[in-house]
């Protein structure tokens, strides 16, 4: 018996030190980080790579004269950011319980407005199936996860559609 | 990115090239310089040498060996060696120009190209303060220290058994938390205060290139000129120092070349041969007055009304001096190297209204004119009033506050669709803003008013209520919020959310543009067309109206230019006067004929420099000229700025 403990720590010991001596590549194995969340009826997940922040909501200034779906202005870490409405962005029914804002990587000065995440999701990339279509548009393609089938949005893309609209120069 | 390798040499070079020319330009007076300019020429050849600079080296031994030529025989510079010797310095500061503009492409990873001038965006700092401001930054670094073990020492309470004392204790920390906070955000506005003082140039970096012109000025028109500056220690802001240098090298030539009178005339009136310019620069609250004076003979009222009057401008109202303001009028009857009184002054408005600062000229006859240039000290550090309207607040630079005044039946009509303020005797634009800040809300009758100076004169702003003064740093909105022709930018209030902070020239502005249907802003189109045949030109004003905000479309001739105008909702062009096929003033004369495009304003940039070139181009009906060869960021934005908001 102490036999097999020992030799079942040995094991555990040997694993735990080749972990540490192999480094970790998201890319070997073809990883993607993302935050999913719900927005109408539909679920939508987002990179985290594409985020340089996120925070709760803060108080919103309105803006005068602003660009469609901005929201108006907010401080988020430090810059003064421009607030866009995810849904009406991308045409989901809006909410009233948007209470996060991510801070896009693409532009810092664009915070995206959006429900509480309903999980953090690890997904293989090779899942995510592309529509012919989807080189356009802010979606890059879905994933099937626990049977419900995810809206896989690019958040860089996001921000181009939002200056293509007006929201500043591209 | 690499660090910029001449990073340190650029400094030190500056420096060494600024105490060459004064000493230089003081040998008549102060012979005995002349060791201290040899050391000097010496440093800058041994400093260029290190950063492998040849060509300034070169130039730097041309120097040291004139001089080791008279130091060692004990003799003076003649005029003649002075002036070569001032020449070599120019050259050395073309070199160093070169290479600063080199240094940072290549810091950049950038392509390298010459041609970037010198300018006023480094700061030189004294290790005492550097000190200051270090122990500021280990004092709040001690403080984070401090809160976090409070942080821990609360966090050990709530997860440790209950005891009968612990309301004290947590209160205690509670309270020590408190005022530790206090103290870190008191220790961070200490540093944020040392920094924004850090940043701030003395005025007196402007001054040698000053002297340097009132000197050659005197040498091309033979007259015997003493130049003085005052008032160097003055602090303010490189970015509002550096447009404002060509505004005050006009302004310091025009006083030796058109002010001060021949020394033969001087003697005639009575006057030392010698005549006398001056540079004085003064804080006045939360502006600077550059002063430029000149005990000459004064502005010629008479000829400034001859030459409006021959030009079709408007002579009766006002005062005649404003008039040396408007583009291309001059009363000299020659062209010279040297601009004549109004040539130029055009510009120096457009750039010190870019800076949302304001010109003043006083001319006495036979003894001298006197030009104030009023700028803020800095164009992101300002005080602010907090206004509310209904429900919102804005914040309104001070200096652009001259009065407030509560409404009452007395002092406001309703004029057509708008309504004025009567204020000390004078009938002004009263806006309201209440309806464009808050669309829903309920319009109420406003309780009192602002009046605010704009360069297109006094405003009104009907308002709530104020709700105090503040320093605050502005800063832009952001590109993805799109422009508001009404709003500065924004700054942080102290719970860290932005708050809008108010344009008064855009108001002064939407005062001066068409009726509007309702009391909102009108909104002109914010797209630019450049038509230049040079795609390095086109590049170059891409490039900046871009980073300046504004969406921009290029034409490549005057041809493709009108098709474009007439096919898109622009609100501007920019236009070049050498063009093959149709050129700049055919170009411009053709927007003005149809009727489509006749209100889109026209800025003309172009390397004619000649009054005949402006003249030109205001017959045909431009709103702005910008001389290529004095071509300036901020007077350019500053151009588009007040033509398109």
């Amino acid at each position: 018996m102490i036999d097999e403990i020992d030799e079942h720590r040995k094991r555990l010991a040997h694993a735990f030190d080749r972990a540490f001596s192999e480094p970790f590549s998201n890319e070997h194995r073809r990883l993607g980080d993302f935050l999913v969340l719900r927005l109408g009826q539909h679920w939508y997940a987002l990179p985290v790579d594409e985020l340089a922040g996120v925070q709760n909501k803060k108080a919103i200034q309105f803006l005068p004269d602003a660009p469609p779906f901005c929201l108006g202005l907010s401080g988020v870490r430090g810059r003064v950011a421009a607030i866009y409405d995810l849904g009406a962005l991308i045409g989901a029914p809006s909410s009233d319980r948007l209470s996060w804002l991510l801070q896009a990587k693409a532009d810092p000065e664009v915070a995206l407005l959006v429900p509480k995440p309903e999980r953090y999701l690890r997904a293989e990339l090779d899942r995510i199936v592309c529509e012919a279509s989807a080189s356009e548009g802010v979606t890059v393609g879905a994933l099937i996860d626990d049977g419900i089938a995810i809206n896989v949005l690019s958040v860089a893309r996001v921000v181009s559609a939002i200056r293509a609209r007006g929201g500043g120069r591209s | 990115m690499k660090e910029d390798p001449l990073r340190y040499f650029r400094v030190e070079a500056q420096e060494l090239v600024g105490q060459l020319e004064a000493g230089l330009l003081s040998y008549e007076k102060h012979p005995e310089l002349l060791p201290e300019l040899f050391r000097f020429a010496h440093t800058l050849k041994g400093g260029a040498r290190v950063v492998r600079l040849e060509a300034t080296a070169d130039l730097a031994h041309a120097m040291e060996d004139v001089l080791a030529h008279h130091r060692e025989a004990g003799t003076h510079l003649s005029k003649q060696e002075v002036m070569e010797l001032l020449g070599i310095v120019d050259a050395v500061r073309v070199e160093l120009s070169q290479a600063s503009a080199n240094g940072r492409k290549e810091a950049a990873g950038e392509a390298q190209t010459p041609g970037a001038p010198l300018d006023f965006e480094t700061v030189r700092i004294g290790l005492s303060e550097m000190d200051t401001l270090a122990a500021g930054a280990h004092e709040a670094e001690s403080l984070f220290t401090a809160v976090r073990a409070e942080l821990r020492e609360l966090a050990a309470l709530r997860h440790g058994h209950g005891t009968v004392d612990l309301a004290d204790r947590i209160a205690e920390r509670e309270r020590r938390f408190t005022t530790l906070s206090d103290s870190l955000e008191l220790a961070l506005r200490r540093l944020s205060d040392k920094a924004s003082v850090l940043r701030l140039l003395d005025a007196s970096m402007a001054f040698p290139e000053l002297e340097r012109a009132a000197h050659d000025a005197a040498a091309l028109t033979g007259k015997q000129v003493s130049f003085t500056a005052r008032g160097g220690n003055v602090k303010l802001d490189g970015h509002v120092l550096s447009p404002l240098r060509s505004a005050l090298l006009h302004l310091v030539r025009n006083a030796v070349a058109h002010g001060v009178e021949s020394p033969f005339e001087r003697s005639q009136r009575g006057k030392p041969e010698t005549g006398h310019v001056e540079v004085l620069v003064e804080r006045r609250g939360p502006r600077i007055a550059f002063i430029v004076s000149d005990d000459g003979g004064g502005i010629d009222r008479d000829a400034v009304r001859r030459a409006a009057a021959a030009r079709g401008l408007a002579t009766s109202e006002g005062d005649t001096l404003d008039l040396i303001f408007q583009p291309g009028l001059s009363t000299s009857s020659t062209v010279s190297d040297l601009s004549g009184r109004g040539v130029g002054l055009d510009a120096v408005r457009t750039a010190v209204q870019a800076l949302k600062g304001r010109v003043e000229v006083r001319s006495n006859p036979g003894a001298g004119t006197r030009f104030e240039l009023h700028v803020p000290v800095s164009l992101s550090s300002m005080r602010a009033l907090a206004v509310r309207f209904g429900a919102r607040t804005l914040l309104i630079p001070l200096d652009s506050v001259v009065s407030t005044v509560l409404l009452s039946a007395s002092n406001w009509v309703v004029r057509g669709e708008g309504r004025s303020l009567l204020h000390e005797g004078a009938a002004l634009p009263l806006h309201d803003l209440s309806s464009w800040l808050d669309p829903n809300a309920k319009q109420q009758e406003p309780r009192l008013a602002l009046v605010l100076q704009t360069n297109g004169g006094l405003v009104g702003l009907a308002a709530d209520a104020l709700a105090g003064t503040r320093d605050i740093f502005l800063r832009p909105l952001p590109s993805a919020a799109g422009g508001s022709a009404l709003l500065l930018g924004t700054a942080f209030d102290d719970q860290g959310d932005p708050e809008l902070v108010l344009d008064p020239q855009g108001l002064g502005l939407a005062a001066r543009g068409a009726p509007r249907a309702d009391n909102e802003p009108r909104k002109k189109p914010r797209k630019i067309l450049v038509v230049d045949d040079s795609l390095t030109t086109r590049m170059l004003e891409q490039s900046i109206l871009e980073g300046a905000g504004y969406d921009v479309e290029l034409a490549s001739s005057a041809k493709e230019g009108l098709e474009k105008a007439s096919q898109g909702q622009y609100g501007l062009i920019v236009t070049d006067v050498e063009m093959p096929g149709m050129n700049g003033y055919e170009f411009t004369a053709e927007t003005r004929r149809r009727p489509e495009l006749r209100a889109i304003p026209v800025i003309m940039v172009s390397s004619l420099a000649s009054e005949e070139s402006r003249r030109r181009g205001t017959e045909a009906g431009i709103n702005a000229y910008i001389v290529k060869g004095e071509f300036d960021q901020g007077a350019f934005l500053g151009a588009v700025r007040e033509w398109l908001g």
